[in-house]
C-alpha cells in the first residue's frame, strides 16, 4: 500500500515538473485592438505568425470608450494582455507605472528607422521608445467650397480671416459657418489645441512642470474659440467629434477640423464630396499654424512574453498588414516603407490623403504625461465655461491654470 | 435545558454563516478597504503614500465639490418631490373608476418599464438641436429663434436629464401610492360622503393623511435611488458640459475610472457612504411605523 502511494506521489511530481517546463515556452500571446479597425487583416497576421513561429495570437478587440478603464484595472492586478493599441498619452503613465517595457533592443533597427522622426519623438521618453508608432492622423481644417462661393468670400487663412467671414458662411447651403465641440473633455481639447498652437501658445512649458496656456496669446486663442461658437452648429455642448464629422457632411456646418475619414466615408456610400476641399491649417495673428497630429500607438507590457510579442507587432508593422489598413481608413503613413509599397500615399491625386501627408511636416501632437486625463478634463470644462459665458476666457484661462499647476505638482 | 438552549444557539448562527461570510466578503470588506484607500495618495508609479485627510480636504476645498453638492442636492430634493407629485396626481387619476383605465396604467408604466439605455437614447433624440422634436416644436411656436443644445449647455443640462428621470421614475411612485390608496378601506369615504364631504375634501382629509407614511417611505427610497442614479446622468451628458450635470456618484466614477485616481474617489465615496447612512436610517425607522387600518 505504502509502495504504491509513493508512486502515485512521484508520478504527481513529475507530471506537474513536465507542466512547468512545457508551460515556459510560450505558446500564446494576447493582443488588444480597439473598434474593428483593421482586424481582417490583423487575423491574417496572427495566422501567419502562428504558422511561423507556432505561437497563437488570441486578438481581442475593446471599444474606445472603456479601452482606458479597462486596460487600468487589468494592469493593477497585474493582468495585462501581451500588447495592445491604445494613445500616445498614456505611454509615460504606463512607464512610470512600470506596466510597459521599451522596444529598444527587441525590434529591429530596420523597423526602428522606418518610422519618421516626429513619430519616434512622440513615443519616446527619456530617449527610450516606450511605444511603437501606430495609426496617425493628421488633422486640418475642411471647407464647404459651396457654402464659401455663395456666400461670395474667398476661403480665409486665418482665424480671423474665418470668423470674419463666418456670419455669412450661415446661409442657404450652410445653416451655420463652424462645427465644434465644447463639452467632451478629449474632443474640446482636439478641436481647441490647433487654434491654441496657431496663436503662439501652448499646453506645458517647456520644463513641463506648468502649464503655459494662460498668456495673452493663449488668452486670445480662447476668446476667437468663443467667438466662433457664436456661428457654430448649436450642439457643440454635447458633440463629440462623431457629431462635427455629421455636421460637416451633412452640410450642416462650412468649417470644421478633422482628417479625411469623413469624405472617406461619404466616398464609401457612392456620395459626392466635391464641395469640399482640405485646406492647410488656418494661421495665428503671427502667422503660425499647425495641423493636429493624433498618434495612436503599439504598447507592450511586461508579461515576460516580450520578445515573441515584439516579433508579432514586427510582422503586424508590414505595408501589406497595418499599412493596407492606413490606406483603407485614410489615415497618414508613419512608416517609410508603406510610402514605397503603397502608391496611394504619394499620389498626388489621392485627394483624401495627399492633403495630409503633405502636412505631417507641420504637425503637432498633445503632450504625453502621467496626468494628461485630468489636465484635458480641467483645460475643456474652463473652455466649455468660457464658450457658455459663465466665465471670461481670462477668468477662464486664470483658473484652469491655478487648477492644472496643482495637479502637475502632485504627480 | 440549558445546553440545549446553546446548542440550538450555535445551530441558529450556523444557519446564517453563509450570509455573514457573503456579507464579509463583498460588502464589509469592500466598504473597509474603501474607507482605509481614502487616507492614501497615489503617485505617477502607482505607490500609494499615507495623506491622512488629505483627499477629504482637497474634495471639500475643490470648486468641483461646490457644484456637484448642489447638483446632487437638487436632483435628490426637487427631483423626488417632483416623482412624488406627479406619481399623487397619477395615482389619483388612476384611483378613479373610467372606461380605458386598464390602458391607461399600461401607457403610465411605459416609461418605468423602459431600459435606461432606450429611454436616455429617445430622449436625446428629442433634445438634440439639429432634428429633435423638442427643438422644433419651440421653434415652430417662435419661443425660441434659435435651436437650443438643452444637453449641451452647463444652464439647462441638469434640468433636461432631471426632466428624464422623473419621467422614468414617477410610474413606479404612482403604482406605490395607487397601491397604498387601495388599502384605505372604502367605509371611511362612504361615512365621509354622509357627512357630506366632497371629493377634494375626502382627498385632502382621508386619502392624504392615510398614505402619508406610505409616501414618506417611498420618497426616501425614490431620494435613495436619485442619489445613487448613475446610469442616466452618464449616459445623457457623463455629468457635463464642465461638470454641470454632474452628482456625487458621478464624480466617484470619473475619479476612478477616467483620471485613475482611486483614493481620492474613495474619499469621495466615502462622503457619499456617510449621507446614504442618514437616509438609509431614515428609511428603517420610518418602515417601523407601519400601521393597520383594520
Amino acid at each position: 500500500m505504502k509502495k504504491a502511494l509513493s508512486l502515485i506521489l512521484a508520478l504527481v511530481m513529475v507530471l506537474s515538473l513536465c507542466t512547468c517546463f512545457a508551460s515556459a515556452e510560450t505558446k500564446e500571446i494576447t493582443y488588444v485592438t480597439l473598434g474593428d479597425t483593421g482586424m481582417a487583416l490583423l487575423e491574417e497576421a496572427a495566422a501567419e505568425f502562428e504558422a511561423e513561429t507556432g505561437v497563437k495570437v488570441n486578438l481581442e478587440s475593446w471599444s474606445y470608450s472603456d479601452a482606458y478603464q479597462k486596460i487600468l484595472t487589468l494592469a493593477e492586478a497585474g493582468n495585462m494582455p501581451d500588447a495592445m493599441y491604445g494613445f500616445s498619452s498614456w505611454t509615460e503613465q504606463f512607464m512610470k507605472a512600470g506596466w510597459s517595457v521599451p522596444f529598444d533592443g527587441l525590434i529591429s533597427d530596420e523597423l526602428y528607422n522606418d518610422f519618421s522622426q516626429a513619430a519616434r519623438d512622440v513615443c519616446s521618453v527619456d530617449g527610450k521608445m516606450w511605444a511603437m508608432p501606430s495609426y496617425m492622423s493628421v488633422r486640418s481644417e475642411l471647407i464647404n467650397k459651396a457654402s464659401f462661393d455663395a456666400a461670395g468670400v474667398e476661403v480665409p487663412d486665418t482665424w480671423e480671416g474665418l470668423l470674419e467671414v463666418a456670419p455669412k458662411l450661415c446661409n442657404d447651403v450652410t445653416p451655420y459657418a463652424y462645427t465644434m465641440v465644447a463639452g467632451h473633455a478629449k474632443n474640446t481639447i482636439d478641436c481647441f489645441l490647433p487654434i491654441l498652437w496657431a496663436y503662439g501658445s501652448d499646453v506645458l512649458s517647456a520644463d513641463r512642470q506648468t502649464v503655459a496656456f494662460n498668456t495673452p496669446e493663449g488668452v486670445a486663442a480662447l476668446q476667437m474659440y468663443v467667438d466662433l461658437a457664436e456661428y457654430a452648429e448649436p450642439g457643440y455642448g454635447e458633440n463629440t467629434i462623431n457629431e462635427t464629422q455629421s455636421a460637416f457632411t451633412t452640410q450642416t456646418a462650412a468649417v470644421y477640423i478633422h482628417n479625411g475619414q469623413g469624405l472617406a466615408a461619404l466616398e464609401a456610400a457612392g456620395e459626392s464630396h466635391e464641395w469640399a476641399e482640405i485646406i492647410d491649417p488656418l494661421k495665428g495673428p503671427g502667422g503660425e499654424a499647425y495641423s493636429y497630429g493624433v498618434m495612436d500607438v503599439d504598447l507592450m507590457f511586461a508579461t515576460g512574453n516580450e520578445e515573441i510579442t515584439a516579433k508579432f507587432l514586427e510582422l503586424w508593422h508590414q505595408a501589406k498588414y497595418q499599412g493596407e489598413v492606413i490606406k483603407a481608413a485614410g489615415w497618414v503613413p508613419n512608416q517609410a516603407s508603406y510610402v514605397e509599397a503603397i502608391p496611394a500615399f504619394s499620389d498626388p491625386d489621392n485627394a483624401l490623403v495627399a492633403p495630409f501627408v503633405a502636412m505631417e511636416g507641420i504637425a503637432k501632437f498633445k503632450p504625453s504625461i502621467t496626468c494628461w486625463e485630468e489636465i484635458q478634463k480641467i483645460m475643456a470644462d474652463h473652455v466649455t465655461n468660457a464658450v457658455f459665458g459663465v466665465e471670461t476666457a481670462e477668468e477662464a484661462w486664470a483658473a484652469a491654470e491655478t487648477e492644472c499647476n496643482a495637479v502637475l505638482a502632485a504627480q | 435545558m440549558n445546553h440545549s438552549l446553546n446548542q440550538d444557539r450555535w445551530k441558529d448562527y450556523l444557519y446564517i454563516l453563509p450570509m455573514i461570510l457573503v456579507f464579509c466578503v463583498f460588502i464589509l470588506y469592500p466598504v473597509v478597504q474603501v474607507i482605509y484607500q481614502s487616507f492614501f495618495i497615489k503617485s505617477a508609479s502607482g505607490e500609494m503614500s499615507w495623506a491622512g485627510l488629505g483627499n477629504y480636504t482637497k474634495f471639500f476645498h475643490s470648486k468641483e465639490a461646490k457644484i456637484v453638492f448642489k447638483n446632487t442636492a437638487i436632483w435628490c430634493l426637487i427631483g423626488t418631490a417632483s416623482k412624488i407629485v406627479l406619481g399623487l396626481i397619477m395615482a389619483y387619476i388612476l384611483n378613479k373608476k373610467f372606461r380605458g383605465k386598464k390602458l391607461l396604467t399600461v401607457i403610465i408604466l411605459i416609461p418605468y418599464a423602459m431600459p435606461a439605455a432606450v429611454s436616455c437614447t429617445v430622449w436625446r433624440l428629442m433634445y438634440n438641436p439639429n432634428f429633435g422634436h423638442i427643438n422644433q416644436m419651440l421653434l415652430d411656436l417662435h419661443f425660441i429663434n434659435r435651436a437650443v443644445s438643452f444637453l449641451g449647455k452647463p444652464a439647462t443640462s441638469l434640468t433636461a436629464v432631471m426632466i428624464v428621470n422623473i419621467w422614468a421614475v414617477a410610474p413606479f411612485c404612482a403604482l406605490n401610492i395607487l397601491s397604498s390608496m387601495y388599502a384605505i378601506p372604502a367605509y371611511i369615504y362612504e361615512a365621509a360622503e354622509l357627512d357630506g364631504a366632497n371629493a377634494w375634501q375626502q382627498y385632502m382629509r382621508i386619502t392624504l393623511p392615510m398614505i402619508f407614511k406610505d409616501v414618506r417611505t417611498l420618497a426616501l427610497l425614490i431620494g435613495i435611488w436619485a442619489f445613487n442614479s448613475f446610469d442616466v446622468i452618464y449616459m445623457m451628458t457623463t455629468g457635463g458640459p464642465a461638470n454641470s450635470s454632474a452628482i456625487l456618484v458621478n464624480q466617484v466614477y470619473s475619479n476612478a475610472f477616467e483620471f485613475n485616481n482611486r483614493p481620492y474617489s474613495a474619499a469621495i465615496s466615502v462622503v457619499c457612504f456617510f449621507i446614504l447612512m442618514i437616509f438609509a436610517v431614515l428609511y428603517v425607522q420610518s418602515k417601523g411605523r407601519e400601521e393597520s387600518y383594520e
